[in-house]
């Protein structure tokens, strides 16, 4: 199967380290497009879509590959084994982060390192666990998206006003989120919301930084602190931030923290003279 | 409040206004948006934010989709939020927002927000019908696909019980001659006949059965075409016929070279069905021919008889599996027609009928003499 076509595989930028960009829910690789460009001058910077949001081949989406996180998570180790590059990091935004911890699971040595953004391993409270959510959100933001989304169906693209600056990315945005459809979206958010992988956090070995919002109510600070406890080898970096996408809003700040990390645990090796 | 003339103009607008920094903290909220949700006046402690007034589920929505969108594109329109009103209950706006950077370089969000309650209404109105006509079209799936297996569970059990009659009929046909081997008695030889034209008729059954679990499973028949000549085929069948029909008269009528391209045991099937046919429901007192002829590159094949014609209604009909001229003539569960039009197809031809009281009824396959090559 063409990987790269299929999840609409981009490439940028060249350096020793490829670093594979994997946006979270609700969202597509154009997400990326404040944060790349401060990468792509560093690293090599592969960036896609997961079946059924952006620019992927929807036709390969399959109600129940992708009814839980696995089958994203196959589709991330295709996708990383197709970007190939070593060493190989996965900058895994929200919901990403945790599709990686379980694509690592799946092949270990698949990344070298994780940098997660916003992460959260369960976003309900359950017992002593506070993830920030109750049942009952996870089906209000359901309606919301099906309210939302019916708009947004095939053949009514959404009122969006351009970017008089940008008209090419409002073009592109507009596009993005006009081609999901309410039913996947929906399944992607069941998928997302109601996951609970806080079991698997402790599987993953190699270094990870975990970005955390001072402000985030998708991941709220306790969430990424018991995150970078509970793998073996995580570091929490806060980032001055409200809401749920630093990537987006201060994307400076996530570019020098990735930099400062990645010069610090995948440091170029020394040449014997 | 204060009272700028720019803030009673604000507040004179029939849809709620508000001001917001780039994080969602209120600035400014008009009258309109303050009295939809039931307060005072906004920013209040319990509710500094843009986000704070919305559900939870709206707030996550607000965080992944309508953020980001606003944050690429500048400009959001038409989304539609479920609103926290001050007493609790939801109030359902569509919000439209675009970001302004002010003169002080102060970045903000503007907001204008339209009650949405008759709208919402409407709407989930439409969402329930259209969730419940989906679940009727699975429902009717799920029928269907139920129907479908079964039918072809139905097939595949002809096919096997067909199969597994093969060996005892076999059993029967050999002991039968055996029991009359040594016999001269002429009422036991006759007896024996009669039991193994009643096995034949049975194994040509079998295997018109095992033809149509075939064909009806999505496979076509298997048809070797080699050169053969026709009418030596059918004098072969006739004389083979003559042994199972002994009370019709058999005749054969050839024209043309009877070099063609056939399977000659699927042709010699054609034969059989449509002389069983014609014994079945055409007028036994009258000669049945069979006709072999090749003529401009065509072959016809068909078999004649006399009779009661057949209801021109019915014609569309025989060649489909199950259907059959009349009820009144025992034997046969109207497969003989259907296997006949599936060896035509496996020659490249086409059964055909003609059926009237003065003319008596021809049924026949027509196929070109030779196979057309293959696409290249």
């Amino acid at each position: 199967m063409a990987i790269r076509a299929r999840n609409n595989m981009s490439v940028v930028g060249d350096g020793r380290i490829t670093l594979v960009l994997a946006n979270g829910f609700g969202c597509d690789q154009t997400m990326w497009s404040r944060l790349s460009p401060l990468l792509s001058e560093r690293y090599r910077i592969v960036a896609f879509d997961y079946v059924g949001s952006g620019g992927a081949d929807v036709s390969h989406y399959d109600e129940t590959r992708y009814a839980s996180l696995e089958g994203y998570a196959d589709d991330l180790v295709k996708v990383a084994e197709h970007a190939g590059g070593r060493p190989r990091v996965l900058v895994g935004h929200s919901v990403s982060a945790m599709i990686g911890l379980l694509a690592q699971k799946k092949v270990p040595g698949l990344f070298d390192a994780h940098i997660m953004i916003g992460p959260s391993p369960s976003y309900l409270n359950e017992g002593d666990y506070r993830g920030g959510f109750d049942r009952a959100d996870i089906d209000e933001l359901l309606g919301t998206l099906e309210s939302n989304y019916l708009g947004w169906s095939a053949g009514m693209a959404p009122a969006i006003m351009g970017a008089p600056d940008q008209p090419e990315l409002s073009e592109e945005l507009t596009n993005s989120f006009c081609r999901t459809d309410p039913a996947i979206a929906a399944r992607f958010a069941r998928a997302t919301f109601l996951g609970n992988n806080l079991a698997d956090l402790p599987s993953l070995q190699v270094p990870a930084l975990i970005l955390q919002s001072s402000q985030d109510i998708i991941a709220p600070l306790a969430v990424g602190e018991h995150v970078s406890r509970t793998v073996a080898n995580g570091t929490l970096r806060l980032l001055d931030n409200i809401g749920h996408c630093p990537h987006m809003s201060v994307p400076h700040a996530c570019a020098a923290e990735i930099n400062a990390y990645l010069a610090q645990t995948l440091p170029e090796p020394r040449h014997p003279t | 409040m204060t009272t700028e003339p720019a803030d009673d103009w604000c507040d004179l607008a029939p849809c709620g206004l508000m001001l917001t920094d780039s994080s969602g903290t209120i600035l400014r909220a008009n009258a309109q948006f303050c009295q939809s949700l039931g307060y005072r006046a906004l920013p209040q402690p319990g509710a500094p934010t843009f986000q704070s007034l919305l559900s939870m589920g709206g707030r996550m929505f607000h965080q992944t989709h309508w953020q980001p969108l606003l944050e690429m594109q500048s400009a959001v329109m038409e989304v539609k939020f479920d609103f926290l009103h001050a007493e609790g209950h939801r109030v359902p706006m569509v919000i439209n927002a675009r970001v302004l950077t002010l003169e002080s370089g102060q970045v903000v969000h503007s907001i204008a927000a339209f009650a949405a309650t008759d709208r919402d209404r409407y709407e989930q109105a439409l969402l329930k019908a259209k969730s419940e006509a989906e679940s009727l079209l699975r429902e009717r799936t799920d029928l269907e696909q139920q129907a479908s297996e079964r039918s072809l569970f139905a097939e595949q059990l002809i096919g096997i019980v067909s199969h597994d009659m093969r060996n005892p009929l076999t059993a029967i046909r050999m002991g039968t001659e055996m029991l009359v081997m040594k016999d001269s008695d002429p009422g036991q030889l006759k007896i024996a006949e009669r039991i193994n034209q009643s096995v034949d008729r049975a194994l040509a059954l079998i295997e018109d059965m095992l033809d149509f679990t075939l064909t009806k499973t999505g496979r076509s028949l298997d048809v070797e075409r080699v050169a053969i000549d026709l009418h030596d085929v059918a004098d072969a069948a006739i004389e083979e016929l003559r042994w199972s029909f002994p009370r019709i008269t058999l005749t054969h009528v050839s024209e043309g070279d009877g070099l063609v391209w056939g399977d000659s045991s699927r042709l010699t099937r054609v034969i059989g069905n449509l002389v069983a046919n014609a014994y079945r429901y055409g007028d036994s007192s009258h000669p049945v021919t069979v006709t072999t002829r090749v003529h401009g590159g065509r072959v016809r094949l068909d078999v004649h008889n006399m009779g009661p014609p057949i209801a021109p209604s019915l014609i569309p009909l025989l060649f489909k599996a199950m259907s059959r001229g009349s009820s009144s003539h025992g034997g046969g569960v109207g497969l003989g027609l259907y296997i006949v039009s599936q060896i035509a197809a496996a020659h490249d031809g086409t059964p055909y009928i003609t059926s009237t009281a003065e003319d008596g009824t021809r049924i026949g396959i027509e196929f070109p003499l030779k196979p057309a090559l293959p696409a290249v």
